[in-house]
Order: structure tokens, then sequence, then C-alpha cells
């Protein structure tokens, strides 16, 4: 049974979404539809768990392109080894919907244009270029949600960002204790809807990445996923 | 992509239209979705654990005073609509803090609750700190016994409302050198008022949406020896917005990202993300 099928013959409620169109459909769809809450005393009957739905369970190789943007800054720079971002997802999901994966991303970075104004010295302006590559281990979950697929995750691995300052020594600039690449542990919790159909199956989401070296900015990862499922 | 977007349109379409044609014209008892009693979620709610049973939470990144860090929660329902609950993660790092909350008014449109907690922090105990601040930390202790009142609407089978109203009584006591102290600048020992609107939105039996604002109507930090400081409104506030979903049975997955000055202040960025997952018994 395909996830348009199920979709399809789901029953109960109609509480589909998907992104901004399928929102917009479902709350009107809601609306025409809304049903009082029972009284919260009242026990529930039991339902079947959602493990073991179908259309959950294989391994699934995704692509992903999205755009990220720092979120702390480093030494007083708004270093920024984020934009656009490329990388591959690879994983597999158990039928109850734990999933275990791998990822690797590669993130273009941008060039800022920074200040210092030293107690000592004159101030000087600079430009620092910044890029990162990352890649780790994923467990995730992935939740049937009517014909779409809600996959939370938690990514971790390590970064790896590379600096340029141009010609200003890195030690003036509180920079001089970072090694180039400077590397670090990350972990990256998120979430991505995915719409299946067959075997393919894409999706939007996001990754906020979290950097454990403090002289790597953290970051928030908006993405775009497209791949297969086996 | 007008293809996949069409299909998509229609996937949801259809679904209502499936529904349209099922719903039953009598009413019928309410599935096992994330409004019923034991699945529903506590945070920011009026609800309470049905009696007898058992909810475990591990979490980090949070930002609020119950959860900031980490949460390695347990509570209980005792019955009657009362619930204890502690968070070990806090207890492990100096921090006691315990709490009770009681479901009085449970109707089907309207449930109030209320909850009392006591967090007590001993600043030498607070180990996780490092350097200035844990020099100044370790000079200071907080308490901190927050009451809050909350109203739940379960309005629909996926609308819920939620508006939470909480007095804080906090103290600090010691010396604080500066006001530059991170344990200040949480609110952890802040006498606060706050109001908290919300939004739940059940997009299906296991799956909701939930949208909190926190806006306080004033924050003062009480000082033993020294001036109390106000903090601003700008400084105070925070918006919410998260996931929460049901893995399997009695177990749920939460991934929120939170936007203030308190998450700035803990964690380097105004905009950060927390995770939690839920085991209930």
């Amino acid at each position: 049974m395909g996830p348009y099928r199920r979709c399809m013959l789901r029953k109960g409620p109609a509480r589909s979404t998907s992104l901004g169109l399928a929102l917009a459909a479902l709350l009107g769809a809601h609306a025409a539809h809304a049903e009082p809450a029972t009284a919260s005393a009242a026990p529930a009957p039991a339902e079947p768990a959602p493990s073991g739905k179908p259309g959950v369970a294989g391994f699934g190789v995704l692509l992903v392109g999205g755009y990220g943007a720092s979120t702390t800054s480093v030494r007083g720079m708004s270093l920024a080894p984020y934009g656009a971002t490329f990388g591959l997802d690879a994983g597999f999901t158990f039928r109850f919907g734990l999933r275990l994966g791998a990822y690797g991303n590669y993130s273009l970075g941008s060039t800022t244009n920074e200040h210092r104004d030293p107690i000592l010295g004159q101030a000087f302006d600079f430009k620092a270029d910044t890029s990162n590559l990352t890649a780790g281990l994923s467990v995730g979950w992935d939740v049937p949600m009517s014909c779409l697929v809600l996959r939370y995750g938690m990514g971790l691995g390590f970064t790896s960002m590379k600096w340029d300052f141009g010609g200003v020594d890195a030690a003036d600039v509180r920079y001089g204790d970072a090694k180039n690449p400077s590397t670090g542990f990350q972990f990256a919790p998120g979430a991505t809807v995915l719409w299946p159909h067959g075997k393919f199956q894409g999706g939007v989401g996001f990754d906020y990445v979290v950097q454990a070296n403090g002289t790597i900015p953290s970051g928030f990862i908006g993405k775009l996923v497209a791949g297969v499922k086996l | 992509m007008k293809l996949p977007a069409l299909t998509l349109a229609l996937c949801v379409l259809a679904s209502s239209h499936a529904h349209a044609q099922t719903a039953p014209t009598t009413p019928t008892p309410a599935p096992a979705d994330l409004q019923s009693p034991e699945q529903r979620s506590l945070r920011y709610s009026a609800y309470t654990l049905p009696t007898g049973k058992w909810a475990f939470n591990l979490g980090a990144l949070g930002i609020g005073g119950g959860d900031a860090f980490a949460t390695l929660g347990a509570a209980y329902g005792i019955g009657y609509g009362l619930q204890a609950d502690i968070n070990l993660a806090h207890a492990s790092v100096g921090l006691l803090n315990i709490g009770t909350a009681w479901h009085f008014l449970d109707t089907r449109y309207f449930d109030l609750g209320a909850r009392v907690g006591f967090w007590y922090g001993r600043g030498k105990w607070f180990w996780i700190a490092r350097g200035l601040a844990k020099e100044a930390v370790s000079k200071i202790d907080i308490l901190s016994i927050p009451i809050e009142l909350t109203a739940s609407a379960p309005l629909t089978r996926w609308l819920e409302l939620d508006l939470g109203a909480t007095y804080a009584y906090g103290h600090v006591y010691g010396s604080v050198g500066s006001e530059d102290n991170a344990f200040l600048e949480a609110q952890l020992g802040a006498y606060q008022l706050a109001f908290r609107p919300g939004t739940r939105f059940f997009f299906t039996d296991n799956v909701a949406l939930e949208l909190f604002a926190k806006l306080p109507a004033f924050t003062t930090i009480p000082l033993e020896r020294a001036k109390d400081v106000k903090v601003p409104f700008k400084d105070t506030w925070s918006l919410e917005g998260g996931l929460r979903s049901r893995f399997a049975e009695g177990f749920f997955g939460n991934v929120r990202l939170h936007y203030g000055a308190v998450a700035d202040v803990l964690y380097g960025a105004r905009l950060y993300p927390s995770f939690e997952l839920e085991l209930r018994l």
C-alpha cells in the first residue's frame, strides 16, 4: 500500500498537513469538520501505536540543499561559515520508527566585513572568509503523519571550519588560539517533513547546528531534501 | 514541481473528503490521541498525569527555569488530579527543583490547573560553571517559588488554546559582584509576573505543533546586599515553537526552537533549539 493510497483511506479526523499549502488546506478542512473535544476525564480506548505503520521502514538516501546562517558571534566577529549548503544523508529506518544514519554537508560560507578597535593601536577593518565541512552519525525517529512523514533527527559529528582573515594576523583579532581549519564536536537537532511518493521522497526541514568549539559559530540551516527510499 | 504540489494538494483534500464521508452522526469515543488524558502534554497546560501514571523526561538545552540546561525529570500522578515532579538533572548540579501540580477543573471545553515549584540553587555546588562565572556563582544561593495558574481550552479535535499566569517569588542570598551574573540574567531568582499564551495544533493523532509566548509584566531580581535589579521587558519576553509527537505507545518526542534574550544569556544565541524525550508508564 503506497503512501498516497494510505492517505486516501485514512479514517478519523482529517488532520493532514504539509508545508504551507497543506496547512492552509488542513485548517480549512478541520474547520469544516470541527468536532468538540470530548470531556477530558473520559477514558480513551486504546489505539494501536504508530509503530509498524507501513511506509516508514527501509533504507533511504537524500540529497540535501539548503541555506544556513550563524546564530552566534565568535570573539566579536560575525563569522558566516554556513550559507549555501549541500550534502548527503543516508539512513535505515526500522519498522517501529527508529532511524539510524550518517550525513555529510559542505557549506560554502561567505565573507563578512569585520571591524576591530583595540585598546592599543589603531582601529582597522578586515574581511573574514569562512566555510565548513560537517560529517557525523544521526539518530532519529520517523513519525507517519497521514500521507507525510515527520522525521525527528539528532546529528552527532564533527565540524571542520576553514577561515581566512586576509592579511590580518589571527592573534590581532583574538583568534590566535584557533587552528586552521578549526575543528570541533557538533550536534544538530532538527526536523524534516517528508513526502514519500513511491520510491521517491522529498521534503523540507531544518537543522540547528550546535558547536561545542567556541571558535566555530552555531547555526541554523533550512533545507530541502530529495532522494530515494529502497 | 507542479505535479508533486498538485498531488500533495489532492492528497490533503482527498483525506478531508474521506473524513466527510465517514464522519459519524452520533458522538463517538475519543481516540487515544495527543489530547487524551494519558498522552496530553503537561508542558504549559492545565493537565496532570492520570492516577498511578509515571512520566520520565530526558532533554537538553531548555531555557525555562524548570528545564534550563538539561532535564532528567520524573513525575507521578498521585490521584485527584495531583502530580508531583522533580528534575534530577538540576539536582546533579546543585539545584533542587521539585514541584507539584493540581488539575482541579476538568470540563469538556475548559480546564484549569495550578502548579507550585520550589527551586533552590546552591552556588557552591554549581560545578558546571567555569572561571569567573564559577567565582561569581559560588557567592550566591538562589530561591525561586513559581506559582502558576493555567487554563487550557481544547476547543476542537485539532486546536487547543492555553493561557498561563505565573507569579514567581525569588530571592538571591549572598554577595553579587555585578549584574553580569549568568544566574541572574537567566532570571532563575527573579521576582516575576508573567503571562504565557499558547496554541496547540493537532495535525494528526500523533503530531502536534505547539506555539507559546512568555510575556512578563514585570521582572525584578531581589538582591540581599544591593539594590534590586529591574529587568526590562525586552530582555525577558521569549517565544517558543515546537513539534510534539508520539513515537510509540507511551513514548513521545519533542523538538523546539526558542527565541529570546534569555536564550542569548544561557547559550549565546537568541535563537536556540531544545529537545526532549518523554516516557509514560
